[in-house]
């Protein structure tokens, strides 16, 4: 079986050697916990092994993410491919939640962006209409959507959502890529991207006096024999590190 | 007459299953679910008996590669590959009802991937045609909570579920195995089943819970250890 890993030893074993090739995932996990950080690890990864890696951006213009996380970390990204699928404006309305526009998100290399391209209004099933044209020209190994929850907010009517999530989640096993999504909100807001997936890594910010913790588990790893161990960790200039699990 | 839910020396403390009856494993994502219901086919099919997997979550072809671990042979056991296609939905005047879906021998799954658009009517029909004509003694259904959540637009999600249900509930001489993700609203589901097996984790150990049947047990908690067999009894930790 072929695993994609993230780089991060810890983390690859807990998963039992990586992320298996051409399944979905979820980083599940609040605002602040480290999704973005962790997914863009994952996606670092890809490209120093040589693969094709796209990010497709929903909350942020990917470009202004992509250059804070490379200064911080030191990770080079720039073959990374980016959509800008960040909803504009008008999506955010509460008279017209939703707008079906075909797509017009761009990919293109992260070094040819802008601060001002043009933005789509982009729904779940435009997107996968884009990536389809995208993918007859060029295979990705690794994607990352960040966030799927955005999308999932303004991209889709909500009596259709559910099955249109899983069309969406179905596309990438189609194509043959190792999707990871980052998903915010509590377990029962997930049931729907916790069943789609083949596996889920939960992340968790606590502060105990004063004092910050990160805590990572997986939840999840579908055909694998994974270490469901809830573990600390921290992120500084070296990037994500795990920490031993203290023997009792 | 009770079948035998395929972990070696649980009929100690239960007996199994009741033959002809619906039943149900419950657990949190990642608890094991779809490796107990696989273990429940595995050991019908080396007993030469006629099992059928009815795989939702994940195609055919997937679940093979994801057992690979195991010392199972998966390619005695037939697979109806319900999992959906990421293909637009096409606007029909009328709903599709010609059978979206066939059994197969997990040995002959080779295509990745098919390309049906399938929700609960159809899939329903097709199971109707599939086990009216062939006799399987077990069934397992993989799952429930997929059914509801994604096969079922443009109609009540939990009334279609139910009639989905039903549906196994009426097939005679097969003891049916239905995997159902551990979220509040599964009361309903709960009811009409005859036995309810529960999965949960505790550290790295996962523990099994009989929380209803309609057979004799003496014991309801049992913990087990996940090896390459699948599950087995954990007896150091048990009493």
């Amino acid at each position: 079986m072929q695993v994609q890993k993230f780089g991060i030893e810890a983390l690859d074993n807990m998963l039992g050697g990586g992320l298996r090739s051409g399944r979905p995932y979820i980083i599940s996990g609040n605002s602040g916990t480290g999704k973005t950080v962790l997914a863009l690890r994952f996606l670092y990864e890809g490209l120093k092994m040589g693969e094709k890696c796209l990010y497709i951006a929903t909350d942020k213009p990917p470009h202004s993410t992509i250059t804070s996380i490379s200064d911080s970390f030191g990770w080079d990204l720039l073959s990374l491919n980016v959509m800008d699928a960040v909803p504009t404006p008008s999506l955010y309305s509460t008279v017209y939640p939703v707008r079906d526009v075909t797509a017009k998100g761009e990919i293109r290399e992260i070094s040819e962006m802008s601060k001002n391209v043009e933005k789509g209004e982009l729904t779940m099933e435009s997107i996968i209409l884009k990536l389809e044209l995208e993918y007859k020209e060029k295979f990705y190994h690794r994607v990352v959507v960040d966030s799927f929850t955005t999308l999932k907010r303004f991209g889709v009517e909500e009596e259709r959502r559910n099955p249109v999530m899983a069309k969406f989640f179905r596309f990438f096993v189609e194509k043959g890529s190792t999707v990871v999504l980052t998903v915010e909100g509590n377990i029962q807001k997930i049931r729907p991207e916790l069943i789609l997936s083949s596996g889920a890594i939960h992340l968790k910010r606590e502060v105990q006096d004063m004092e910050e913790k990160r805590k990572i588990a997986v939840l999840k790893m579908r055909g694998s024999f994974f270490d469901p161990i809830e573990r600390e960790f921290i992120i500084d200039k070296n990037g994500i590190s795990i920490r031993k699990v203290k023997s009792k | 007459m009770s079948v035998n839910i395929g972990i070696p020396g649980m009929e100690k403390y239960f007996p199994g299953l009741r033959e002809g009856t619906i039943n149900l494993i419950v657990g949190a994502p990642g608890v094991g679910k779809t490796i107990l219901g696989i273990q429940y086919l595995i050991d019908g099919a080396e007993k030469n008996e006629d099992v059928l997997f009815i795989s939702l979550n994940e195609s055919a072809y997937d679940i093979k590669r994801d057992f690979e671990d195991f010392t199972w042979n998966l390619n005695i056991l037939n697979v109806i590959d319900a999992t959906p296609t990421s293909k637009k939905r096409e606007i029909r005047p009328y709903r599709e009802v010609t059978q979206v879906a066939d059994v197969i021998k997990m040995k002959d799954v080779k295509d990745k991937y098919q390309s049906r658009e399938i929700d609960v009517f159809n899939l329903k029909s097709t199971l109707k045609v599939i086990l009216e004509k062939r006799k399987f003694s077990r069934v397992l259904l993989d799952s429930i909570t997929s059914l509801k959540y994604f096969y079922t637009l443009d109609v009540d999600p939990e009334e279609a579920t139910m009639s989905f249900l039903d549906f196994f509930r009426l097939l005679e001489n097969t003891t049916s195995l239905i995997i159902a993700e551990y979220f509040e609203d599964i009361e309903n589901i709960m009811r009409m089943m005859d036995s309810v097996i529960y999965l949960r984790r505790e550290g790295t150990e996962i523990i099994l819970e009989i929380l209803k049947t309609s057979t004799f047990y003496s014991r309801s908690v049992v913990p087990l250890t996940l090896t390459k067999n699948g599950f087995v009894i954990n007896e150091k930790k048990g009493r």
